[in-house]
């Protein structure tokens, strides 16, 4: 007769160490990115001024009482805390902080979209020159070399007089320079991903290349994309603020941060606050966006820090 | 072997000479169709007559035609007329380059003077309240607008410092209006703060950059050697450690000499100083395409230029590097 179970068997207690929990290379990310305390807050200012921009009719209606294209010619140059006016009136007597508030619009909005249409057309062109090499590649990427040849200022004035720019085309012009780094980085990352075995297996079993490039590659490329968008997302501000200063980018009335300081020189002697306010907004977006971009950095690569 | 390395990167960067001009011509034109500021507007002049000025021009002429003739006209080394004043493009590039000149290349040595500095040391006393000083400092002057730095040293160093009665910076220009440019001091005097804000961003890049290669480099064993030899911590610092670390560096800036020429628009504008960014502002403005075009196109065969000198020379000095 056999004895039944004549070995010892240790049983796994459940209770004795709660066993790491499986997570994903996403789910790592993200907890790497909640621990960075610099990184969350830096997001948290973003998401604040993403928030001003959507409801600054309503904060305009609850907080100013202003509308930002009022004018009050008997009472410009008001300055910061005088009443009805909290950061007082620029050289039309109109609401500063109303302004500032709409000013976010502009900003937020060119920014967020310049940024999703680079990331696009980038990524878009990335993978395919990427995954399909050869001549492909060589026209794709001798393409890019031009468009960053020429200087991107100069890129900008010229198409910036061509478009007369609204909000969105302003948005696409900026875009249109900045999918060129993005794509030669998203390339660069395909090559070395292009041959790996999950790879070879996808094209084994008959995958079609739409389908190997969007289901496979795409998500092996998205962390140099998020990073990269982040991190781009500052310089589409910077830009955007020293067109409109120029004069080349969103134009009066619509109050934008950087056409806010165009005239700021001419005021030195009637305010000081006009050349300021503006420009601490404009700091404090950036600032945010490069923080956040760099916690993002470190989370998907740790070795990076 | 080197010879034919050469010769095909030559031949590499003509398709994209030829997709630059392509690309500023055609947006050129797609901007200006064929309009002249001063005569397409002006009632004195008859229908007849604009046609005449345009046939002149050879503007009646097919757009691909137009194109080949500025193309073949560049290739000589003619840039084009200027549509408002009729003298040519690269008289006004030249009258503007050293000014553009003396701001970059000083924005850039002051880079390089204090970014090193302030890199080494925050390598050395990593985690210090120095090196969270100098970090701070560099994430902030990644994200200040350069316009609006120079707008704020104006109205501090300028308006207020006259204000009070204290010895002021001149708020733009190269040198005082009136004097012939030949005093030094005063072109010192004028440079100081458009060169200030335009080495602000290189300040801040570099001095990461230099950080974080020295945390490498005195990580390496041969760093470790000449401890070990009982060398003293300076000469391991600055003579081993710091010659390597600097290398890379040397490719960073090597990436900002297209910067020489539309690196300081923003500036220019500021400041009111008489560079190339200022004259391609001014003539945008004034829809001078011709000059536009000339301009963009210079600036952009200077970086691809640029780009083929840095890589012969990588070549040269690499010796890793294939030849394929």
């Amino acid at each position: 007769m056999i004895s039944p179970l004549p070995i010892e068997v240790d049983l796994p207690q459940e209770s004795r160490a709660p066993a790491r929990v499986a997570r994903s290379y996403w789910q790592e990310a993200w907890g790497r990115l909640r621990q960075n305390s610099i990184g969350m807050v830096a997001g948290g200012v973003l998401v604040f001024f993403v928030l001003v921009a959507i409801f600054a009719p309503l904060l305009a209606a609850l907080i100013t009482h202003q509308n930002y294209q009022t004018l009050d010619l008997t009472n410009t140059f008001a300055p910061p805390l005088s009443p009805n006016h909290i950061l007082g009136t620029d050289d039309l007597g109109r609401d500063e902080l109303t302004r500032l508030l709409f000013g976010a619009r502009v900003s937020m909005g060119i920014g967020f979209l310049a940024v999703f249409v680079a990331l696009t057309i980038g990524a878009a062109v990335g993978l395919v020159a990427g995954f399909y090499g050869g001549l492909i590649d060589g026209l794709l990427m001798r393409f890019v070399d031009i468009i960053l040849a020429i200087p991107a200022i100069f890129l900008f004035i010229l198409m910036a007089i061509l478009f007369k720019p609204n909000t969105v085309t302003l948005a696409l012009i900026i875009a249109s320079v900045g999918w060129g780094s993005i794509a030669r980085l998203v390339r660069g990352e395909v090559l070395s991903v292009r041959s790996r075995d999950f790879m070879v297996a996808g094209a084994a079993l008959g995958a079609r290349d739409s389908r190997l490039i969007v289901r496979h590659l795409l998500p092996n490329v998205m962390h140099v994309m998020i990073v990269f968008g982040s991190l781009y997302l500052g310089q589409v501000v910077l830009i955007e603020a020293a067109l409109d200063f120029l004069g080349l980018g969103i134009s009066p009335p619509t109050p934008s941060w950087g056409n806010m300081l165009t005239n700021a020189e001419t005021f030195f002697f009637h305010s000081r606050t006009l050349a300021i306010f503006p420009g601490i907004t404009i700091f404090l977006t950036v600032l945010a966006a490069n923080l956040f971009g760099n916690a993002v950095r470190d989370a998907f690569d740790p070795r990076l820090r | 072997m080197l010879l034919k390395y050469v010769m095909r990167r030559v031949l590499a960067t003509i398709p994209v000479v030829i997709g630059v001009t392509l690309i500023t011509f055609s947006l050129m034109h797609a901007t200006a169709q064929n309009y002249i500021p001063g005569v397409d507007l002006n009632p004195a002049l008859k229908p007849e007559d604009i046609e005449a000025i345009k046939r002149y021009l050879g503007l009646d002429r097919p757009l691909y035609i137009q194109y080949l003739t500025w193309l073949t006209n560049l290739v000589h080394g003619d840039f084009g007329r200027s549509m408002t004043d009729g003298s040519t493009v690269s008289s006004h590039i030249f009258d503007r380059l050293p000014a553009t000149l003396e701001l970059t290349v000083t924005a850039i040595l002051l880079g390089i003077v204090i970014s090193i500095p302030l890199g080494v040391t925050g390598a050395l006393r990593r985690g210090s309240k120095l090196d969270h000083f100098f970090t701070a400092l560099s994430v902030g002057g990644f994200a200040v607008p350069a316009f609006w730095l120079g707008l704020i040293l104006i109205l501090i160093f300028s308006v207020q410092f006259q204000a009070w009665g204290l010895p002021f910076l001149p708020s733009g220009g190269v040198i005082t209006p009136g004097t012939e440019g030949g005093d030094l001091l005063d072109r010192l005097v004028h440079l100081i703060m458009p060169a200030t804000v335009l080495s602000f961003v290189y300040i801040s890049i570099w001095s990461r950059f230099t950080r974080s290669s020295m945390l490498e480099v005195l990580g390496q064993d041969y760093v470790r050697t000449a401890r070990a030899k009982g060398m003293t911590e300076r000469r391991v610092v600055y003579l081993h450690a710091l010659r390597n670390a600097v290398i890379p560096l040397v490719t960073l800036v090597g990436l900002e000499l297209p910067a020489l020429v539309s690196g300081g628009l923003v500036v220019e504008v500021v400041f009111s100083w008489p560079g190339i960014g200022k004259l391609l502002y001014e003539r945008a403005i004034q829809t001078d395409y011709t000059t536009v075009l000339g301009i963009t196109t210079f600036a952009a065969l200077l970086v691809i230029f640029g780009n083929l000198l840095a890589d012969i020379l990588y070549a040269l000095l690499d010796p890793r590097i294939r030849y394929a």
